[in-house]
């Protein structure tokens, strides 16, 4: 292809990615420094960002060390944390179809912001599809990893462990839980969740909680969306 | 080290999965109505029994009662439906959190 025209499609994804710039910046540069705090060498951090590159499953996993959860639990907790990204890809099936080379980076690349974006650009000429879509996500991981990098420095800097910016790890699965209660418009599942943890802190072990929660709560939801499935 | 390194490629292998899955069993664009379903009511109760578990290391009878966490779940929640920008509700919230548990301590 021309190169003329590769600069024009990378600029428009530039562009495009403006947003995702913005808020990947800073949340990188926040889950490095929270990273390094909880004791991770600077390069872990930036590994997780390229390799598992999704915010929620890495802050999880500067929780998990912290709160000492079993490897099984954590896997489980790991798969449903990660649910909604299939559920993306389940609505960019056909958007991804006929990018060939690209495809595997592209999936592997889904985040909540780049679904976001791939899903509201205006479909783009077949020609550049691919290009663009590529150029869309690899900015967004690049957003990311310079982020987490910056913050990861910027936390080796500051020697003494700041008490309480593990709450940071909280306040993200609040506002995750949050958008994802206002995309279904239902405060069943906090309901559901609530009562499961605090039945569950009455009867069970400690340690037990999370996972009967998960299976007592998805049991439940299940047999309530059935029924609202027919009204 | 090496354990890090181990759940590392562990949680990479889990999330690449879950981005993968859908384009695995479905190449084609029909996938089932009560996957879809399931799969947009578990997120909101999986992030709700995460918070809850988030908060389980709380002990209520001994001072600050949680005060300080109850308060920064409620800011988060409110700077969250008021501007909802993620950076901005995790930074009030955080804050909030660390200078209540520096008052009432």
């Amino acid at each position: 292809m021309a190169p003329m025209e590769n600069r024009y499609v990378f600029r428009q994804a530039a562009h495009y990615t403006l947003p995702a710039l913005m808020g990947y910046i800073p949340l990188g540069m926040a889950f490095g420094f929270a990273a390094v705090q909880a004791g991770h060498a600077w390069w872990y951090a930036v590994t997780m960002s390229i390799f598992v590159y999704s915010g929620a499953t890495q802050f999880f996993i500067l929780g998990l060390s912290a709160a000492g959860m079993s490897m099984a639990t954590a896997i489980v907790m790991a798969c449903l944390l990660n649910l909604r990204h299939s559920l993306y890809g389940l609505s960019l099936l056909t958007k991804f179809s006929g990018t060939r080379w690209a495809k595997p980076y592209l999936i592997f690349a889904i985040t909540d912001e780049t679904f976001a974006l791939l899903t509201t650009v205006e479909e783009p000429d077949p020609s550049t599809k691919t290009r663009l879509y590529v150029a869309i996500s690899l900015l967004d991981q690049l957003y990311w990893v310079a982020g987490t990098l910056i913050g990861a420095l910027l936390g080796t800097a500051v020697p003494v462990a700041i008490a309480g910016i593990e709450f940071s790890l909280t306040a993200l699965f609040v506002v995750l839980a949050i958008e994802s209660t206002e995309k279904i418009r239902s405060l069943v599942p906090l309901a559901v969740a609530l009562a499961t943890t605090v039945v569950g802190r009455l009867i069970l072990p400690s340690s037990a909680v999370l996972p009967v929660s998960i299976a007592v709560g998805t049991g439940m939801l299940v047999l309530l969306t059935r029924h609202t499935d027919h009204a | 080290m090496p354990n890090s390194l181990v759940l590392l490629a562990v949680m990479a292998s889990i999330t690449f999965a879950s981005r993968l899955l859908p384009f695995l069993f479905f190449s084609r664009n029909h996938p089932p109505r009560w996957l879809a379903t399931v799969e947009t009511v578990l997120p909101p109760l999986v992030l709700w029994l995460l918070v809850f578990y988030s908060l389980s290391g709380i002990s209520w009878h001994t001072p600050p009662y949680g005060i300080p966490a109850l308060a920064g779940v409620s800011i988060v929640v409110l700077v969250h439906r008021w501007k909802h920008s993620v950076l901005l509700s995790i930074i009030s919230g955080t804050a909030a959190y660390m200078i209540l548990t520096r008052l009432l301590a």
